[in-house]
Parts: C-alpha cells; sequence; structure tokens
C-alpha cells in the first residue's frame, strides 16, 4: 500500500504537497521500524500482596482401615481397634524465613486416638538458625535447631506417618521411641530441645559424613517415659552417605540416646539402606533394601506387688530390629515386605514378631493407596497368631511435597 | 637450600582463589562457565539425563553446595528440590534472599502463565512454564543474571565478567541468526525484532532472508511441524522456532497418561496430521510409542539439558530435523 501511495506521487514529485507527503511517509516509516525494533517491555512486577509472606502451607491426611482374624487392643488395657477404618492423622505444615537468619516450621497434627477421639499435637515446631549476627559463618555448615521435632534415632523415626512406605510402624519404633499411641497410629520420638547438625570434613565427592548432637528433655520417649524430665538427655548421631555409581547409593547411620539420672538408660540404634535405580532413563524401576537395628540398657524399678512401692532394682536389655525390601515397578507401583522382631522393653523375655507385605499405588504425587497385609507372633497371648488386612489412603493439599526416600522419578 | 628457594616462593604470584559456583541444572553450568572463564570452579548438580523437576536432594548434593558462593537454579518452581539442598547446606552465603543465590529465570516473559491455580489442572507451575532456556533469547536474560551476581560476589574481576559476558552473547547471537546476518543487520536489531516477534516481516521486506543462518536457518524445514510432546516442557523452542505442538502425552502436567487419554490423543493427532511424538530422553518412550502406533507419527527422544548449551540446541534440532525427514 505504502510502496503504491509512493508510485502515485511520484509521478507529480514537482509538486510541493507530493514532496511534503512523501517527507511525512519517510518520518511514518522510521517511526514504525523504531517501534518494531523497541525491546520487548520487562515482565510486570508480580503482584505484591501481604499472601505472599505468608508460609508455605502443606497439608497432609492420612487414613487407614483394617480387617483382622482376632480381636486388636491398641495397647495393653486400652479399647480394641480391629475391623474398622480410622482417619489417623491430619496434619498442617507451616514453614518459612523467619528472619535473614532463622526459618521456622510447626507442623500441627490432628490424631485421632484409637478410641475415636481427636487430640492436636504439636508433631514439630522449632527455628532452624543457619546463622547469626554475630556469627556470619558457622563452622562446617553448623546448623541449630530449636523447639521440638522428630529426633534422629534411626531413620524411620525422623519421618512422618504419611510418608513412611508402610502402614504400620516397625515394631521396634513404637516399643522403644513411640508413646502409648501402639504402631498403627502415628507415633515415635519427637522431643523438645536443642540440636546441632553438621558436615564432618569431605572425603570424597562421592561420601559425605555428617553428624547430630542433640540436648532435650528427658522421659519423652516408650523406654524413658518414667524419668525425670527435669534430667537432660543426650543423642548423637553419624551418618554416612555414599553413591556409588549414578544408580546405586548406600546409607550407614549409627545413633545413641542416654538419659541419666537415679536410673540410665541408653539406646543405640543401626541404620542402613542400600538403593539401586536402573540407570535405564524413561523407566522408573527402583528397589531398596534396608533394615535398623536397636538395643538398649534400661535400669527399672519394679513394684512386684502393685502395693505403690518399688520392690527391686532390674536391668533389661531389650533388643528389636526390622529389615525390609522395596521394589519400584514404575511410576505408579510399589512392593514391599518388612519383618520385624521385637523384645519387650519392660521384660526382655517377652517377643513379638511381625512380617509384613504391602502394595503402594500413586496417582499423583499428591495422592496414593495402600494395600498390606501383616501376621503378627507373639508372647503376649493377645497378640498372637493376628493376621491384619490394611487399606490406607494419603493425600497432600498444598504446595509440591518433597518426595520421600523410596520414590524414585 | 632453601635460602634459594624462598625468595621465589615470595615471588610468586599467590594462587587467587577461585569463585565457587554451583548450579542445579548443567546447562546453567555451561552459562556460568562461559561468563566466568577461569575465574570460577563450575558444577551442576543434577544430572542431564533425569528429570529436572525431581531430583533427590541427597546429602552429597548438599555437600557441594555447602562450599558453594554462587547458588544458581532456574526458579518458577522447577528445581524446587534446590530450596532442601541450598537450606540444609548450611552454608549462608546461598539462602534466599543473600546474593550467592541467584534465580536465573529472573526478568523472562514466562509463556502459559496460569490465570488461576487448581492441582486439577497438574502440576502447574505458578509463574508460568519453567522451561525457559530452550528459547535461546532467554538464555541472554539468564547469562546476564550470573553476571550480576558472578560481579557481586567478585568485584575485583567484574571487567573480565563483562567481557566474556559479551562474548558469549556475540557467540550466542551468531549460532542463532548466522553470523552474516548479525554483520548485516546487528545484533540488538534482530533481538528485539526476534523478540517482538517482527523479524520474520523484517527480513522479508529487507530481501534478507537468505541470509538468515544459525539455528534459525537450521529449523527453517520445522516451520509449522505438528508435534506432541511428552511434558509442556517445549512451547518456548517451539515458539522461537514455528513449530506447533498439538497436546501432549501427559494428561495433565506431572501425572502419567491413562490409556483413555493416550486414546484420544492418538486419534486427534491423526486428524491434525502430527507428524512427530518429542519425548524428553527421562520419560518413558512407550506411551509416546503407542500414540505414534496409532496415528502414523515417529517418535523421538530428544535431551532437555546438557553441559554444552550449543551442543543441547544442536542435538534438539539434529533429531527433530531427523524425525521430521
Amino acid at each position: 500500500m505504502i510502496t503504491l501511495i509512493i508510485v502515485l506521487f511520484s509521478q507529480q514529485a514537482q509538486d510541493p504537497k507530493v514532496k511534503e507527503l512523501e517527507e511525512k511517509l519517510k518520518r511514518l516509516e522510521e517511526r514504525v521500524q523504531e517501534l518494531e525494533e523497541k525491546p520487548a517491555p520487562a515482565p510486570p512486577p508480580q503482584p505484591q500482596s501481604p499472601g505472599l509472606l505468608n508460609p508455605a502451607i502443606t497439608v497432609f491426611l492420612n487414613g487407614a482401615g483394617r480387617i483382622d482374624s482376632e480381636r486388636v487392643v491398641n495397647a495393653p488395657g486400652d479399647v480394641f481397634i480391629d475391623d474398622r477404618p480410622f482417619v489417623r492423622t491430619v496434619e498442617a505444615d507451616f514453614k518459612a524465613a523467619i528472619d535473614p537468619y532463622a526459618e521456622g516450621t510447626v507442623v500441627l497434627a490432628l490424631e485421632s486416638e484409637a478410641g475415636g477421639e481427636w487430640a492436636m499435637e504439636l508433631e514439630e515446631g522449632y527455628a532452624l538458625i543457619k546463622r547469626l549476627p554475630i556469627l556470619e559463618e558457622a563452622p562446617l555448615g553448623m546448623k541449630l535447631k530449636l523447639g521440638r521435632f522428630r529426633a534422629p534415632i534411626g531413620q524411620d523415626n525422623l519421618i512422618h506417618m504419611h510418608d513412611v512406605p508402610w502402614t504400620t510402624r516397625p515394631l521396634p519404633i513404637a516399643k522403644y521411641l513411640g508413646t502409648e499411641q501402639g504402631e498403627f497410629f502415628e507415633c515415635g520420638w519427637n522431643p523438645t530441645g536443642g540440636e546441632v547438625d553438621f558436615f564432618l570434613p569431605e572425603l570424597s565427592e562421592s561420601l559425605t559424613l555428617e553428624a547430630r548432637g542433640g540436648v532435650v528433655r528427658a522421659g519423652e520417649t516408650a523406654l524413658t517415659e518414667d524419668m525425670d524430665p527435669r534430667q537432660p538427655g543426650f543423642y548423637g548421631r553419624i551418618n554416612a552417605f555414599a553413591e556409588l555409581d549414578r544408580s546405586l547409593t548406600a546409607n550407614l547411620g549409627l545413633s545413641a540416646l542416654h538419659e541419666g539420672g537415679g536410673r540410665a538408660t541408653t539406646l543405640c540404634a543401626l541404620d542402613w539402606m542400600v538403593k539401586w535405580r536402573t540407570p535405564e532413563r524413561g523407566t522408573y524401576t527402583s528397589l531398596i533394601l534396608g533394615g535398623e537395628a536397636f538395643y538398649a540398657d534400661r535400669e527399672r524399678y519394679v513394684d512386684d506387688d502393685g502395693d505403690g512401692t518399688f520392690d527391686r532394682e532390674t536391668l533389661e536389655t531389650p533388643f528389636g530390629y526390622f529389615v525390609y525390601a522395596q521394589f519400584q515397578l514404575d511410576w505408579h507401583w510399589y512392593f514391599g515386605a518388612r519383618m520385624d522382631w521385637a523384645e519387650e522393653p519392660d521384660d526382655d523375655r517377652i517377643e513379638t514378631r511381625v512380617f509384613a507385605a504391602y502394595v503402594t499405588y500413586y496417582t499423583s504425587e499428591f495422592l496414593r493407596f495402600r494395600v498390606g497385609f501383616e501376621h503378627r507372633d507373639s508372647d503376649i497371648d493377645a497378640q498372637d497368631e493376628v493376621n491384619s488386612v490394611f487399606f490406607e489412603i494419603n493425600f497432600v493439599i498444598g504446595s509440591h511435597p518433597v518426595e520421600p526416600y523410596w520414590v524414585s522419578r | 637450600m632453601m635460602k634459594f628457594l624462598l625468595p621465589l616462593v615470595l615471588l610468586a604470584p599467590a594462587q587467587e582463589k577461585k569463585v565457587k559456583v554451583v548450579t542445579t541444572l548443567a546447562v546453567l553450568s555451561s552459562v556460568a562457565r562461559a561468563v566466568a572463564g577461569d575465574a570460577a570452579e563450575v558444577s551442576a548438580l543434577s544430572d542431564p539425563a533425569q528429570d529436572p523437576h525431581s531430583v533427590e536432594p541427597r546429602p552429597t548434593l548438599k555437600q557441594a553446595a555447602r562450599g558453594a558462593d554462587l547458588f544458581v537454579e532456574v526458579g518458577l518452581e522447577l528445581d524446587k528440590w534446590a530450596e532442601v539442598v541450598a537450606g540444609e547446606s548450611g552454608n549462608p552465603r546461598i539462602q534466599r534472599g543473600q546474593k550467592g543465590r541467584v534465580v536465573s529465570s529472573r526478568g523472562i516473559r514466562t509463556l502459559e502463565l496460569p490465570e488461576a491455580l487448581s492441582k486439577e489442572w497438574g502440576d502447574v507451575h505458578p509463574g508460568g512454564n519453567p522451561h525457559v532456556w530452550l528459547d535461546p533469547l532467554n538464555v541472554r536474560t539468564i547469562a546476564q543474571n550470573i553476571f550480576e551476581a558472578l560481579a557481586a560476589v567478585d568485584e575485583a574481576n567484574r571487567e573480565a565478567y563483562q567481557k566474556r559476558l559479551r562474548g558469549f552473547l556475540a557467540r550466542l547471537d551468531a549460532a542463532l541468526f548466522g553470523e552474516d546476518l548479525v554483520k548485516e543487520v546487528g545484533a540488538g536489531r534482530l533481538v528485539s525484532r526476534a523478540q517482538n516477534g517482527t523479524l520474520a516481516s523484517y527480513l522479508r521486506d529487507k530481501g534478507l532472508e537468505d541470509r538468515v543462518g544459525g539455528w534459525m536457518k537450521r529449523a527453517a524445514p520445522l516451520r509449522g511441524l505438528k508435534v506432541v510432546t511428552y511434558h509442556k516442557s517445549w512451547i518456548y523452542f517451539a515458539s522461537r522456532f514455528g513449530i506447533e505442538v498439538r497436546g501432549e502425552v501427559e494428561e495433565k502436567p506431572g501425572i502419567p497418561p491413562t490409556r483413555g487419554h493416550l486414546q484420544k490423543l492418538a486419534a486427534s493427532m491423526k486428524e491434525a496430521g502430527v507428524k512427530v511424538v518429542v519425548v524428553e530422553v527421562f520419560y518413558p518412550v512407550a506411551d509416546g510409542e503407542y500414540v505414534a502406533r496409532d496415528s502414523g507419527a515417529r517418535v523421538v527422544s530428544v535431551p532437555l539439558d546438557g553441559a554444552d548449551y550449543f551442543a543441547l540446541m544442536d542435538t534438539i534440532l539434529d533429531r527433530l530435523l531427523e524425525a521430521a525427514r
């Protein structure tokens, strides 16, 4: 069009009016070019709203139902829990920077107590201090955790119920670290106190050594619940992680807890895990083998005649372990088995064993289902020869969860 | 002996401490290496053959990040695992808000910005599609962001970084448009017009179409090619080189496809005349083959990440051209 106009007008080039129009046209062309070459405007700033300062919130729901061959009680003297469904926990995680030096985490859990009552519990609530105005950089990448948190005695105790690869907690976790809720409900040890966490000097790029040490309020594990809470408890952990090759990793951890005072309890734990994932891309096959073993040395007073006074002092040395294997077939399907063996914390002559098999199905990282079978043998009559079938659902609402360790993508 | 050696030791230039740069993706390490040169030690945390969305934040990655002066991530919630790695590294210099933390996509105009957010639509990214590096023009911004961060932590080498940045951008422009065209028209004008979407008409008007070189020339046979991709990774690449993305193998981002979805997709591909199914190297080829079988398309496995940006783009183009043939 522009060219046509130019051609028509060029025939009357002598006309001053035409000349003026030609110049106008030239200026317009230059302006169009200038506009076309103007750099794309920068993206508009993100909308600012007070909501941006809110913490990242993630909500988890974990529900499970069971069908049992015998009557099952949650714990000796407690209510029956066989043949019924439960919403076991609803957990809300809040995470945000507190200031330039620390990060805050609060995990509130609504937990079903076996009889159907609900209890609100502070599962975790801590500040993670990464540096201080007086200490710009801590040696060895040291971090300080203050508050209430799951303690690193073994690996499983660190994980919340919705992220464990089984429907029940392994026996040693419930019996030595857990609460009265038993292994079917959320249990484990989340003490109150402080912990430092740091890397040990680097030996190689493919081997990492980490150490943790904590001082916490005593009397909060199943083994030490009769301890004086004014006494401190001490724990430590050394963890070695190695990348053996592109598809094989190994983890070995050694943890110990000591609570003193009048009577002393020491708990040692050894955990290991080997994880393989196929080096072939585009497939999601993986295999995990692992286990944890616990040994306790526990002084306790015994009231033999039930008159409220202690009659004698004993030393119990309960031992327990669990081993597991899990095969991830593809993106959706996971097949696993676990075996537990544990002696009672109050009487190390009494043993219980669990043999379990599970199938987990992921629809997406936000929803998963599980079906499991467990067989239990025990020296405790009420728990002997019990077969149970479990059904479980887990879902996540909110921000992207970090996948649990047993998932390979 | 020592009295002879000592003066030599004292005269020897002091070993300069190198800036340690850790990047989440290998492609970012490629850009960082180009801008930083010998003044930095650059390493990447993820394996280019791995899905960058879901890297396990292993202790070895945290250890690698512990000594970093700069921690470079894509951002836009692509490499969200970086938050865990940096957060648990015990390295205060690379925490969010510190000058050692670089969100390299800052300032990039993202595509597919969701108008509303719901997990019903799968793994949507609130800040828009995060696979920004697949448009070479966005890599200019990434390089600029890395340069600014390098200069901030190592002011003494600012000029050297600036010089290398210019060199990298010149190489990038030549790789994209061809050296001849850059000389003829000027990189600034080409970049602006490419960003504004007026480059093709400009070259036509000026009779410069046959001067186009580089990736633009190589990708010319791909213009208008109808493809289906496994994941929504290719929108930037497709927009730059004129490829039409007609659907995804995934039903929703991050959600593996159902058989029903694959059947519907195969039918729609047949109807639309889709010729190529692009599957990122870390996704299952079998699903791509399923839809390709029914619709007669060819499946091509393509990398999304690589330790050399120029080689990565060359490989992507090679494989697409081969599949489209």
